[in-house]
């Protein structure tokens, strides 16, 4: 998976690209947690080019969602595919996070 | 080469030996894929049932104490069903018998991280169960088509 992160004042981008799963996921973690701690607790996530996500991935996003609050921040995702989306469905985790249609839609929501 | 719906027992199958790496998944998504177009299983059965193996897989390996153990992967595409099973020596561990997560509606401040391996396998299948015979853990994992 390729990891793209684009960042400006308090807000990163990060793009994925590829699977993440149980083999990067805490890897991923550290990195967008990385964001946060570098005063960037605003996270948008471009998963458009994301075609697998399992637990230890969604996993990820709900430990990021936890510390941005912490850090008076907010994270969206946006683009899913429909492997994905399922993923957010069948965990129930589309009712918790914030997903989004689009990028502008995603930013506003940070 | 042509099959009866009758024909059971000659079922197409693909065995696989992964080693007790998390990597190893990969490989064997890239197999069920494989397997899945040559013998027109859907992609969306092929897809649950490999993220079904990827969250069971990922559970023994992380819950494992013995790196050297080969996994050992079959697929058969029967005539309404494909099923996987993956068998594993080692001490007992039988996912099936894990409770359920925690509410799954729970706010995300309640939402434990962690246990939603197993439930996702449950979810995304049509049958799973579990056997333990002479020091093998079997898991059959199936998927209806």
């Amino acid at each position: 998976m390729t990891m793209t992160i684009e960042s400006q004042g308090d807000l990163a981008v990060v793009v994925l690209t590829g699977r993440l799963d149980s083999t990067n996921a805490a890897d991923t973690e550290a990195k967008i947690l990385s964001q946060i701690e570098n005063g960037r607790p605003r996270i948008v996530v471009d998963a458009a080019g994301l075609d697998y996500l399992s637990s230890a991935g969604l996993r990820v996003f709900l430990v990021v969602a936890k510390r941005v609050k912490v850090a008076g921040g907010a994270l969206a995702l946006h683009s899913l595919t429909d492997h994905v989306r399922e993923v957010f469905e069948i965990s129930g985790f589309i009712n918790v996070l914030t997903v989004c249609a689009s990028r502008e839609d995603a930013l506003g929501r940070v | 080469m042509p099959r009866t719906e009758s024909d059971k027992t000659e079922a197409p199958a693909r065995t696989l030996r992964l080693a007790n790496r998390l990597s190893e998944i990969r490989r064997l998504a890239a197999a069920v894929e494989e397997f899945s177009s040559r013998h027109a299983v859907p992609g969306k059965a092929a897809h649950h049932i490999t993220l079904a193996a990827d969250e069971l897989i990922t559970n023994a390996i992380e819950h494992g104490e013995e790196p050297d153990r080969r996994i050992v992967v079959t697929l058969r595409r029967e005539p309404d069903r494909l099923v996987m099973e993956i068998a594993h020596r080692g001490s007992a561990f039988d996912p099936t018998s894990r409770a359920a997560p925690a509410s799954i509606e729970a706010e995300l401040d309640d939402r434990p991280i962690g246990g939603l391996g197993v439930h996702f396998a449950k979810t995304l299948l049509d049958g799973l169960s579990y056997v333990r015979r002479r020091g093998m853990n079997r898991l059959t994992l199936t998927k209806n088509l």
